[in-house]
């Protein structure tokens, strides 16, 4: 294998060749040594502009990351998988790599062929949340804390939502769980990831999130929830807007929820609240409501006032011009401008000594004419 | 990408002499000094596009007369092609090589380092770019244990897990020291 001294090449050539390569290989070559890595480090602070986030998609045990650009293209950086003896008999030892990353040894498997040629990297299914933590940070480390990082959850099996319980500096996260989740996991991903601001999908959790948990804190949650979660957002949410989507409501919960508002005791970030029920038999007393929140109803036959002739009414005084508009009159505050405004008059009114001509001047010669 | 080429009579008023490092004349045509900025901007400069002024041969110290022939040869082919567009150089999922430009860079990797430093001193983006390219994708699609040994770079890393022998630690890589990569951008080596 010839060597390239790529290192030797001034500056300006190194930019361009690594700029001309996949985020995978440049994941690759920051393993390479602490020195690599710094320069890949250095070379994502120059073209970070390109990059619009990094996604982490979790699927199947699994956990993928891509580069998404600005202009929409997207360039994988690396696939997280179980451990599997099986897998590695299937492609073959020679292609499985001990590598390390992080100060952690990982075996990584690098396709020849298929559509995404990333590098898959093999999780201990003991340590699974402890490796995909370790390998995130290094990509967070690798690509900049300041951007931001989105997570799409698309789990069939209760472990995703434990594979990913531990990552860090995620700012807007999708989740779709077929399966139930611990309510433990979310709130930890919470905590690990907290003040987020999107937060959308459809969840189902075994127990109850904790009243203090960094969910609540989202900025804007769209949740399509059955049953386990309402109870909790109507209760303890802290954050701008939320869009809910439930199967059954409890009346309690509302009323709980408009007198905390209506008397500034909670929700003061609270600008957006609906709630879709989805279940047509739901039903909730909505008597009990008017009476616990002190609701009162307008009379039908008391007409509001309607202010939309008054406007035409005055459009059309103006346009008569039997409503004027007076000039602003200078106040004594304003005498001082007044006087430096008259010295200005003055000083143009009077005669300014022409320049001669053959001699060098200055200025437009048309305001001299004009003196 | 393909362009027609327009059959031009070379007149001496439209061309410019080059000298190589060893000495050896390459008569050029203004037109293809155009995809030189480094040219491009000593034309414009001294005004070597006004018939009246006398051209005197311009002296390329860095470049051989083998790198110039090879650099008249791209210059040749790519006469009539757009001008190059800067963000062309980013990364693309989708890119390929014609096979003029395959060819042509199906050199030996010395012969190609000098053509990119040339490039670079020329500043012929579209060249320059396309070797990067190639560069690039020489050390693509390799595992970190190969990009170390195409790169030349020594490990960090402490020992092999398998066969538990210690692999050499990386002198140069202590916090400051960047020995093996040079962030400052120096002229290029000849």
């Amino acid at each position: 294998m010839t060597t390239i001294k790529l290192f030797s090449f001034p500056y300006t050539v190194q930019r361009t060749i690594f700029q001309t390569m996949g985020y995978d290989d440049l994941f690759l070559i920051s393993l390479c040594s602490k020195n690599t890595k710094r320069f890949v480090k250095f070379i994502q602070k120059s073209s970070s502009k390109n990059i619009a986030y990094i996604k982490c998609y979790a699927r199947f045990e699994g956990l993928s990351v891509t580069v998404v650009m600005r202009n929409n293209e997207f360039s994988p950086v690396l696939v997280l998988q179980p451990h599997s003896v099986p897998y590695f008999n299937s492609v073959g030892w020679q292609y499985i790599h001990q590598t390390e990353i992080a100060g952690r040894n990982f075996d990584v498997f690098l396709p020849v062929y298929g559509e995404f040629l990333r590098p898959t990297i093999f999780y201990d299914s003991d340590d699974g949340e402890e490796d995909v933590e370790t390998i995130h940070s290094y990509i967070c480390d690798l690509f900049g804390y300041d951007k931001e990082y989105r997570l799409e959850a698309d789990g069939f099996f209760y472990t995703e939502a434990k594979l990913v319980s531990r990552l860090k500096n995620i700012n807007i996260t999708n989740f779709g769980f077929r399966a139930i989740c611990d309510a433990e996991d979310i709130d930890s991903f919470f905590s690990a990831s907290p003040n987020q601001k999107f937060v959308t999908g459809s969840i189902e959790l075994c127990g109850e999130l904790r009243e203090n948990s960094e969910f609540y804190q989202t900025d804007i949650i769209d949740i399509y929830d059955n049953d386990s979660m309402t109870s909790g957002i109507l209760k303890n949410f802290n954050g701008r807007k939320a869009f809910l989507s439930v199967k059954t409501i409890e009346t309690s919960d509302i009323t709980q929820l408009i007198n905390r508002w209506k008397s500034n005791e909670e929700f003061q970030n609270l600008e957006f609240l609906t709630v879709q029920i989805r279940n047509l038999d739901a039903s909730f007393d909505i008597d009990e409501i008017k009476s616990f929140c002190d609701v009162k109803e307008l009379d039908p036959s008391n007409e509001p006032l309607v202010y939309k002739g008054e406007i035409e009414f005055f459009d059309k005084l103006i346009a008569e011009g039997k409503i004027t508009f007076k000039k602003p009159v200078k106040r004594t505050v304003d005498a001082d401008s007044a006087d430096e405004e008259a010295e200005k008059k003055k000083k143009k009114s009077t005669p300014t000594p022409t320049a001669k001509k053959g001699l060098l001047s200055f200025g437009d010669d048309e305001e001299e004419e004009d003196c | 990408m393909s362009c027609e080429e327009p059959t031009t009579s070379p007149t001496p008023e439209n061309n410019i002499t080059v000298v190589s490092s060893d000495g050896k004349e390459f008569l050029l045509d203004l037109k293809l000094t155009e995809q030189s900025e480094t040219l491009a901007r000593l034309i414009s400069n001294f005004e070597y596009d006004r018939t009246d002024v006398k051209k005197d041969p311009v002296p390329l110290g860095n470049i051989t007369s083998a790198q110039m022939q090879k650099i008249i040869e791209w210059l040749q082919h790519h006469r009539y092609y757009p001008k190059w567009e800067q963000n062309d150089i980013h990364y693309s999922t989708s890119f390929t090589f014609e096979t003029w430009v395959e060819e042509y860079l199906n050199i030996p990797n010395n012969e190609m380092f000098e053509l990119l430093n040339a490039a670079n001193y020329l500043n012929i983006p579209r060249l320059f770019s396309t070797i990067c390219r190639i560069m690039a994708s020489r050390i693509t699609g390799k595992s970190a244990e190969q990009i170390r040994t195409v790169l030349n770079i020594k490990t960090d890393v402490k020992n092999d897990v398998y066969t538990g022998i210690p692999i050499q630690e990386d002198s140069s890589s202590s916090e400051d020291g960047m020995s093996e990569i040079s962030l400052s951008p120096s002229p290029p080596p000849i």
